[in-house]
């Protein structure tokens, strides 16, 4: 809609878009529902930014937010108006997201910015910076739900997608974490989001720590370091014994001790298994090699090696959610099986196409070995 | 040495979103159009090659993870952290499952 004069600088789009497992977490987080990874954040962002925009323009009746009965009008229109997802009346969170969101666009220029400043502070964590009054009116959100510490968005809302996901990403790292030092400081920094009449143009604001840089290298970079610091934890979980470590070096060591260490194990059983069974095999691989969707059953297997396998990989599952990130691990119970019964079938089901290894016709897709 | 090869394109199969596995698909592709069998030895010779060259000691911490993880090497840190992640994840489910194997084979 109107330029916003974006004082400081912009945040650019590939930041937001690459912290998907935070979003993941905070969606996580209040919303039920699995299937709302980043991607459909995003696109409910985005289509809320859109009705905000389509709301901007009709007036829309009952804009009073003051009382939660309004803010249910707000709801309706939202979701009348154009093609809201399905998962958002679903989720009541996340139609009092959309409600806000519309809420924020409709008014932009009134002055509803201290009603949108009660919404907003619910976030705990930056509430002491907000004006006194929003905390009195802060209960009266049904908005509580709602991980508010996103919303430091201002009435003027309508800026960017992205402005809004990367910043409400800051807010979020900032946080999560007590170092919180992803943040941005707009315009003039810490003062004007105390002040924040409104009068000013609206900005996206996020909260700039002590003693930190605000410009986008150093946000740039601290994120990344974020990131990696995430990863290092999780690796730190997996790796057993890590937790008592401190410091990045000598867990990277243990690590990669660890890896070597699996990797050694895997030569070391393989070689056992030779030893004991020597076979010729007949790998078709190119069934499975260009065929993504894993079939476990493709080789004929003997359906008592396949479950006992399966059953000593599922409860190995099971434990296993790795925080913020989205693994399909439970496609690995299929290959488990498959491994578990591949060195089953060659001995119980020779393969008519190849036969021995006395014929070396070798086709280009086969490879065929001797054990 | 073949049980590694399966074991290996296994593994990779259990993924394939990842980029490690990938990483050891290709190299088994490639390796399949050649009709031989490598792998591993060539990149194990090339970090060997490096370590008498530099000194054990001078070979940085992510380098040598790069050196381990299959695929690790063209990943910046980031990306290399969440594929180790990964990796060893199934590498661990890789070990489990091959000794239920030799466990069943010979008791």
């Amino acid at each position: 809609m109107d330029s916003l004069p974006e004082s400081s600088t912009s945040i650019p789009f590939a930041q937001g878009v690459s912290e998907p497992f935070h979003f993941g977490e905070e969606i996580r987080g209040f919303s039920s529902e699995n299937h709302l990874d980043s991607s459909s954040f995003t696109a409910l962002l985005g289509l809320q930014s859109s009705e905000a925009l389509v709301l901007l323009h009709p007036p829309i009746s009952g804009q009073n937010i003051s009382g939660k009965g309004n803010s249910g009008q707000n709801y309706s229109t939202v979701l009348n108006h154009g093609e809201v997802s399905t998962t958002l009346p679903a989720n009541a969170s996340l139609v009092e997201r959309a409600a806000k969101y519309s809420v924020f666009a409709t008014k932009a220029e009134s002055d509803i910015a201290p009603g949108s400043f009660s919404i907003e502070s619910n976030s705990g964590d930056t509430s002491g910076k907000f004006a006194g009054d929003s905390d009195s009116q802060s209960k009266e959100g049904s908005y509580v739900a709602v991980d508010d510490r996103t919303v430091t968005i201002c009435s003027r809302e309508k800026q960017t997608m992205k402005r809004k996901e990367a910043d409400q990403l800051k807010v979020k790292a900032g946080t999560k974490k007590s170092k919180g030092d992803v943040e941005n400081g707009r315009g003039a920094g810490s003062d004007e989001n105390v002040t924040r009449s409104p009068e000013k143009p609206a900005y996206v604001h996020v909260r700039a720590r002590r003693g930190q840089a605000t410009d986008s290298h150093s946000l740039a970079e601290r994120a990344r370091r974020e990131k990696i610091n995430a990863r290092m934890k999780l690796l730190q979980e997996l790796v057993p014994g890590c937790n008592k470590i401190s410091g990045t070096a000598l867990v990277l060591d243990e690590i990669i001790n660890h890896v070597q260490y699996l990797q050694r194990q895997v030569e070391f059983l393989s070689m056992r298994l030779a030893a004991v069974h020597p076979r010729v095999v007949d790998f078709n691989f190119d069934s499975f090699l260009s065929s993504e969707p894993f079939q476990p059953f493709s080789l004929g297997l003997t359906a008592s090696n396949g479950v006992m396998a399966a059953r000593a990989e599922e409860p190995a599952w099971s434990p296993v959610q790795v925080n913020g990130v989205q693994r399909p691990w439970p496609t690995a119970t299929c290959a488990n099986q498959y491994e578990g019964t591949h060195s089953f079938s060659v001995p119980q089901n020779p393969p008519p196409s190849l036969a021995n290894s006395g014929t070396p016709s070798l086709r280009p897709n086969q490879l065929k070995m001797e054990l | 040495m073949i049980k590694l090869a399966s074991d290996i394109s296994l593994a990779s199969a259990v993924t394939p979103k990842k980029a490690w596995s990938r990483a050891i698909l290709e190299r088994f592709q490639l390796h399949l159009k050649h009709g031989r069998a490598l792998k591993r030895v060539t990149v194990l010779n090339k970090k060997k090659k490096q370590e008498v060259c530099r000194g054990v000691e001078s070979i940085s911490r992510p380098d040598k993870l790069r050196g381990l993880v299959p695929g690790g090497e063209r990943m910046d840190y980031c990306t290399l952290l969440e594929e180790t992640a990964d990796y060893i994840k199934c590498l661990e489910t890789q070990v489990k499952a091959m000794a239920d194997i030799v466990k069943s084979l010979c008791p």
